[in-house]
């Protein structure tokens, strides 16, 4: 991804952000961590509650392959440092959110699919997963989760579009619920197409 | 100098031969060109300063300066560390005033307090010290100032034409028993940020046979009409114990439990290892299972209480069926009704009050005795590993789960000076984890907070009752961080 693409993809990032930090409920509890992955994985941003978040730039290589597969491996090991389960002497955190953006398809695909059940298993809120462009596959991330959206173009509109959503299902996720039951994600725009 | 002289033929194109290397050693020693030469030098050591005058500034306008984020009404300081860059000195940041900050240039630090929320672009006006004449250059940096989040909080009303309209808050004052209650419950921010309805529910009936029983539920907010099932769990729940002769044969079961039943069946001494408190003889929380393999004697007392919690499982039962038919009969799905649920059902005996209780949910259930000698959870919490996760008297799973016993409780207290049911909007805020709900400190802060002890001030009144009800509304205002859930809170005082 270069180009207007990845300009895009900045801003509607940068922008999802902003909108975040108009909900008084974001700002009191979101936390964000971000992951890169092309052929090097970077913890671009470690975990940083929303009012200390910077803006960030992520930049991308023009070629190369896509290690997705190790980038779900440092979330499961980052997960299992960061994430504070409730026990009767500490107050558990939410339940996180996964949200993978992806303008290709994994290249380490198996370390991929040896990820994948582990991921399942660490009891998310969501997994959205996201392919973006032309080139994206969205076999993959199906394996990955069943709410996979489509985004036939990365243009800013789009973009934009997408975030705006992402912002909503994350405010979702912060509503008390059954232990075990799966939160449902608010429908969105016309320009995602959900693949079933 | 040979060096200079030699960079000089080259450039010249002067090809180099015997004539040209003669001249060149007669040169060496004139001191004319000597003198040139070492102008030549001073004027290259000049023009490098200048460059690299020029080029810290370059580097500086590149560098990635983060600065720290702000946050509006909160004092903010930051000082810019500019060891990488020693000669240049920021002069003064435009557009800073609008928010209401200022810079101080001998310290190269910001600081005052934000007046308001804003993303914007600071220019820092710089110069290079070591410049004669300094002419100065801007830099531009993002520069965030979040919103306090009290004032991003909206407070829109909900819809009153929508189904199962609930209104936004809702308060009772009245006798219990011999006793005084006063319930409060106010709609969560986090409802009124989206205009949604308040989820939390509470009923309160003197019953016959002089009972009292209060009930307090809390919505999930994850479920579309939870605000329906909490409403229905309340006032159902009460409905079942509305029955002369059920009440009349729990008058009896309990006569029989704390009277009559312990003399005969009880053995004599009560375990070492079970200390029996002054006012409390008997919190019942032992699984119905450890107990049966007891002796006779105390068979007799399990089957008293066995028949006490059976009678409670029957109304329990009864609000889920309720909530079963509800769903049904309204074409919903039941999991769209998920409500936690909290009762006690309380009578004064001439041996003291008897407090029959029952949880699903993360709401707790307390009573302090005297000044705070005592302090007791009468309820098992369903609290999960993550934040909201909990359990419902809408899950059938929870009827044919083994802890079922466990959820109810029967307690006799000589005499008690609060009981009190709350939801987790409360209990969250106040309490935050499930180990301090017993701990005296802890309580002890609460009972102060009640009685005015806040940021805001804001008292109930216990020995005044005139404005009690409007008192602890007032109350369930406060603010904390992160808890902005529906808050109900039931005193029985």
């Amino acid at each position: 991804m270069r180009g207007e693409p990845i300009q895009a993809l900045n801003n509607g990032f940068n922008g999802l952000i902003n909108m975040l930090r108009t909900d008084p409920q974001a700002m009191d509890s979101l936390h964000i961590s971000v992951i890169t992955f092309d052929r090097e994985v970077h913890n671009l941003v470690p975990l940083t509650d929303l009012a200390s978040f910077q803006p960030v730039e992520i930049h991308c290589p023009e070629s190369g392959p896509t290690h997705t597969g190790e980038a779900l491996e440092m979330l499961l090991k980052m997960i299992d440092n960061e994430l504070v389960k409730g026990s009767t002497e500490r107050k558990g955190d939410w339940k996180p959110l996964l949200f993978v953006f992806t303008d290709g398809k994994p290249s380490d695909i198996q370390k991929y699919r040896m990820c994948i059940p582990k991921i399942k298993a660490m009891d998310f809120g969501i997994i959205v997963g996201c392919a973006a462009g032309p080139k994206a596959e969205v076999s993959f991330l199906k394996e990955l989760t069943d709410e996979v959206v489509k985004l036939d173009t990365t243009d800013s509109n789009t973009l934009t579009t997408f975030f705006r959503w992402v912002s909503s299902s994350i405010e979702m996720g912060s509503k008390s619920q059954g232990t075990g039951e799966i939160m449902t994600l608010p429908p969105p725009p016309n320009e995602l197409n959900i693949i079933i | 100098m040979e060096t200079i002289l030699k960079q000089l033929l080259d450039e010249f194109n002067v090809e180099q031969n015997k004539v040209v290397d003669n001249t060149l050693a007669k040169l060496m020693h004139n001191a004319k060109i000597n003198a040139l030469a070492r102008d030549i030098n001073s004027l290259k050591q000049q023009i490098i300063a200048i460059f690299q005058m020029y080029r810290e500034k370059e580097e500086f306008k590149e560098a990635q300066l983060v600065i720290t984020n702000a946050n509006a009404k909160k004092h903010y300081a930051y000082s810019f560390d500019l060891a990488q860059f020693p000669n240049i000195r920021i002069q003064q940041i435009k557009n800073l005033d609008k928010v209401g900050l200022t810079f101080d240039p001998e310290t190269s630090s910001i600081c005052g307090v934000p007046n308001m929320a804003l993303t914007m672009d600071l220019h820092l006006v710089f110069i290079n010290t070591l410049e004669e004449n300094p002419t100065e250059d801007i830099k531009i940096i993002p520069f965030i100032v979040n919103a306090d989040p009290k004032d991003l909080w909206l407070n829109k009303p909900s819809n009153q034409n929508d189904l199962y309209a609930k209104v936004d808050s809702d308060k009772y004052a009245g006798a219990f028993l011999d006793k005084r209650i006063v319930v409060a419950s106010q709609r969560g921010r986090s409802h009124a940020h989206e205009g949604s309805f308040r989820d939390d529910h509470f009923y309160v009936s003197a019953l016959p046979e002089a009972w009292a029983v209060v009930a307090v539920a809390d919505g999930a907010g994850s479920a579309k009409f939870s605000r329906q099932g909490s409403k229905i769990a309340t006032e159902y729940l009460v409905k079942t114990f509305d029955n002369e002769v059920l009440l009349h044969e729990l008058n009896d079961l309990c006569l029989a439990y704390y009277t009559t039943a312990p003399a005969e069946a009880v053995p004599p001494a009560p375990k070492d290892d079970q200390p029996v408190s002054a006012a409390t003889t008997n919190i019942v929380n032992e699984p119905i299972e450890e107990v049966v393999k007891a002796e006779t004697a105390e068979e007799c007392l399990l089957k008293v209480k066995s028949s006490i919690i059976n009678i409670l499982y029957k109304s329990v039962r009864d609000v889920h069926a309720k909530l079963v038919e509800f769903a049904k009969q309204e074409d919903i799905l039941l999991k769209d009704l998920n409500t936690t649920l909290i009762f006690a059902l309380v009578k004064k005996f001439d041996f003291g009050y008897v407090v029959l209780t029952f949880g699903v949910g993360d709401c707790p259930i307390n009573v302090v005795i005297g000044d705070l000698q005592e302090v007791h959870l009468l309820n098992l919490l369903d609290i999960g590993e993550f934040g909201g996760g909990t359990r419902f008297i809408t899950m059938p799973e929870i009827f044919s789960h083994s802890d079922m016993p466990l959820r109810f409780a029967i307690n006799r207290f000589d005499d008690f000076s609060k009981l009190m049911l709350m939801t987790d909007g409360i209990y969250d805020a106040k309490f935050i984890t499930e180990n301090k709900l017993e701990d005296k400190e802890r309580w002890n802060t609460f009972l102060q907070d009640l009685g005015g002890q806040n940021e805001d001030g804001a008292k109930v009144d216990f020995l005044t009752d005139e404005h009690i009800k409007d008192q602890l509304l007032t109350w369930l205002d406060f603010w904390s961080k992160g808890n902005h859930d529906d808050r109900t809170l039931a005193i029985i005082y």
